[in-house]
């Protein structure tokens, strides 16, 4: 406790603390920021505004007298604020010899601070956020569609719920495994792509290896040089025609040749020409002397490769391949025109069944924002885990 | 007695450029040979032409009674038998200092973990790394992560240990305990090809001295021969600075 103590009043020693960036707003809090009075106003006369507004349905203070605890103590807060601004203006250049800057007075204040906020938060919880519960639950509920952006938005949003998260589900399915495909795909394309004709080759082996060479470059320079959305329309009645030549009915088609499986070829097909090039180069950013090292100890190449590269190019392509995760989050969109029940198609469908575009795509840009943001942070998470460095890459697209 | 490698007229090129022109080197068992010369001379060439890091483009290199050159060879097999130090260390970033000796006896050599860990520590221990068998490798200094390759390397049992430039990277301060480690190795009898631009580890250490030039071996002889009366006056030339400091 001592120790504590000791530590809140030696501020300049704390902006040295190597640790200071893991908790900056934490220490902002606690002992950092010299705005307690100025900051703590602004809260103050926010918190008291709030209590003049009327109360909603589900607020719990109302206007009893429990209501003026909290709107009390933010009152005088400010007026704490306002006496030490007064102390300060009247005695500008000796204000720091005043009882306002002496330690006690510091920590009386912020503590003063800490409850004056609770009051605020308080109020706050029981005004706008209540008032905002009601609407949302109103317009939830509404026998028809309310008037209003946001109720409308909530009203589809309720209404359309299992669409959205049928949508929500797949997207997420569809990202996630079509990563993990294409990341294993991509792992086989970059070994093709790289195979160099070595010395001691025979003429038949140098053929094969020029042949993978060949073919994976072409598959990579291919699949990026071409829409998504144009990949999706092509595999999907591609393999819709393969299966109707084999002589099944459409119901049958449908079963195998789902939209959802076609979607996911799409997408683990185009990532991994993608995820190939990340992989290449990661395995061409290993210094030589690594498989150098390797070969003079006796190690085959591909020994070399499978214990030492790969390894160690895998690792550093981390933050790309997360990358690409939160891509194909994105990019999953196109899938709709297939008819793949994704987010997207999923909010084409709540448009059209209530006239309202602007307000159903304004949904599926939020989902898509959350989805995508949660997923950064997860892939921040895991690269520091790995001790990797977190670059930002540019999109694919 | 057999020679443990012999080249003979080795020629290699890079392009237009002939880096070695012709080269017949003789090495004997438990022999310690140091090549210097000027940079751009061919010695490191030479050295990785020995185990193919480097194809030559023709030439022999005779290693227990199998030609390198052959393309038949299974050089895997006899670069097992061949170690080698590098001037950039290449210890493997992915893994720590215990497991990157112990890397290519399970993968190669097929030895048991244990087994290969136990070979593994002896050879740390020998090379004045005990204390570090599980460090990241990469947070080594620069004279400490040289040791570990030289443990790497001895870990495979090595008939002979080739160096290439294993100081040039390291601050004068720190290349003693590197020199140690390689005299200490060369007192326990092994064959050694070494290039270097240590003159006072040449003279003192090796059996004999390979100078080159340009490409070819311009004078060779034991230590007192080359550095007291060399007969070329390149070689004079060259070894005229560090003879003055002396």
């Amino acid at each position: 406790m001592v120790m504590k103590q000791s530590c809140r009043r030696s501020r300049p020693v704390s902006r040295l603390n190597g640790k200071q960036s893991n908790h900056s707003l934490k220490n902002f809090i606690t002992r950092d920021h010299p705005y307690v009075y100025f900051g703590g106003s602004v809260v103050a006369a926010l918190g008291l505004y709030t209590a003049t507004t009327q109360p909603s349905e589900l607020s719990f203070l109302g206007n009893s007298p429990l209501l003026y605890l909290p709107a009390l103590l933010c009152l005088a807060f400010l007026a704490l604020a306002f006496v030490a601004l007064t102390v300060k203006l009247c005695n500008w250049k000796t204000y720091q010899q005043t009882v306002f800057k002496s330690e006690r007075m510091v920590r009386v204040a912020r503590i003063a601070s800490y409850v004056m906020c609770a009051a605020a938060l308080l109020l706050f919880i029981d005004r706008p956020l209540m008032h905002l519960l009601v609407v949302i639950r109103d317009s939830a509920t509404a026998s028809r569609m309310p008037d209003g952006f946001f109720q409308s938005m909530v009203y589809m949003l309720y209404n359309g719920k299992t669409f959205f998260r049928m949508g929500v589900w797949t997207t997420v399915r569809i990202a996630l495994l079509g990563t993990l495909i294409a990341f294993v795909l991509a792992l086989f394309l970059v070994t093709l792509r790289i195979q160099q004709p070595d010395r001691q080759d025979s003429d038949l082996v140098r053929f094969f290896k020029s042949i993978g060479r060949n073919f994976a470059s072409l598959y990579i320079t291919v699949i990026r040089g071409t829409p998504m959305m144009v990949q999706a329309l092509i595999f999907y009645y591609a393999g819709f025609g393969i299966f109707k030549s084999t002589g099944m009915t459409v119901t049958e088609i449908n079963q195998v040749w789902s939209f959802f499986i076609s979607g996911l070829m799409t997408v683990s097909l185009n990532s991994t020409a993608y995820l190939a090039e990340v992989l290449r180069g990661g395995i061409e950013s290993i210094d030589h002397g690594q498989t150098e090292a390797a070969r003079s100890l006796g190690m085959s190449s591909w020994q070399t490769m499978l214990k030492v590269v790969f390894p160690q190019a895998v690792k550093n392509s981390i933050p790309a391949i997360g990358n690409e995760f939160i891509i194909n989050i994105k990019d999953s969109s196109v899938l709709s025109v297939i008819g793949c029940m994704d987010l997207m198609y999923a909010t084409t469908t709540v448009s059209g069944i209530y006239f309202k575009a602007l307000e159903t795509y304004c949904i599926a840009a939020i989902f898509y924002l959350i989805l995508t943001y949660f997923s950064s942070l997860l892939m921040k998470a895991i690269s520091r885990k790995l001790d990797t460095a977190v670059k930002e890459i540019p999109s694919s697209n | 007695m057999e020679p443990v490698i012999r080249i003979e007229k080795l020629e290699k090129s890079f392009g237009n450029l002939k880096v070695l022109k012709g080269i017949d080197l003789e090495v004997m068992p438990g022999e310690v040979v140091c090549i210097i010369g000027a940079s751009g001379s061919g010695k490191s060439t030479l050295l990785r032409c020995i185990n193919l890091l480097e194809y030559a483009d023709s030439g022999h290199i005779w290693f227990d009674g199998n030609d390198l050159m052959d393309l038949g060879t299974d050089l895997n097999a006899l670069r097992q038998r061949i170690g080698m130090v590098f001037q950039s260390f290449n210890l493997f970033n992915n893994k720590n200092v215990l497991d990157n000796c112990t890397m290519a006896p399970m993968t190669v050599k097929k030895i048991k973990r244990q087994q290969a860990e136990e070979t593994a520590i002896q050879h740390l221990k020998e090379v004045g790394l005990g204390d570090f068998i599980h460090a990241d490798s990469r947070r080594l200094s620069g004279g400490q992560k040289q040791r570990v390759a030289i443990a790497r390397a001895l870990c495979m049992n090595p008939e002979i240990m080739l160096f290439d430039e294993p100081t040039s990277a390291l601050d004068p301060e720190i290349v003693g305990e590197v020199l140690d480690v390689m005299k200490n190795l060369a007192a326990q009898g092994m064959t050694m090809i070494v290039v270097t631009h240590e003159m006072a580890f040449a003279r003192e250490v090796s059996d004999r001295v390979v100078f080159m030039d340009n490409g070819v071996i311009l004078e060779q002889g034991s230590p007192a021969e080359v550095f007291g009366n060399p007969k070329e006056a390149r070689t004079r030339e060259f070894l005229s600075r560090y003879l003055e400091d002396k």
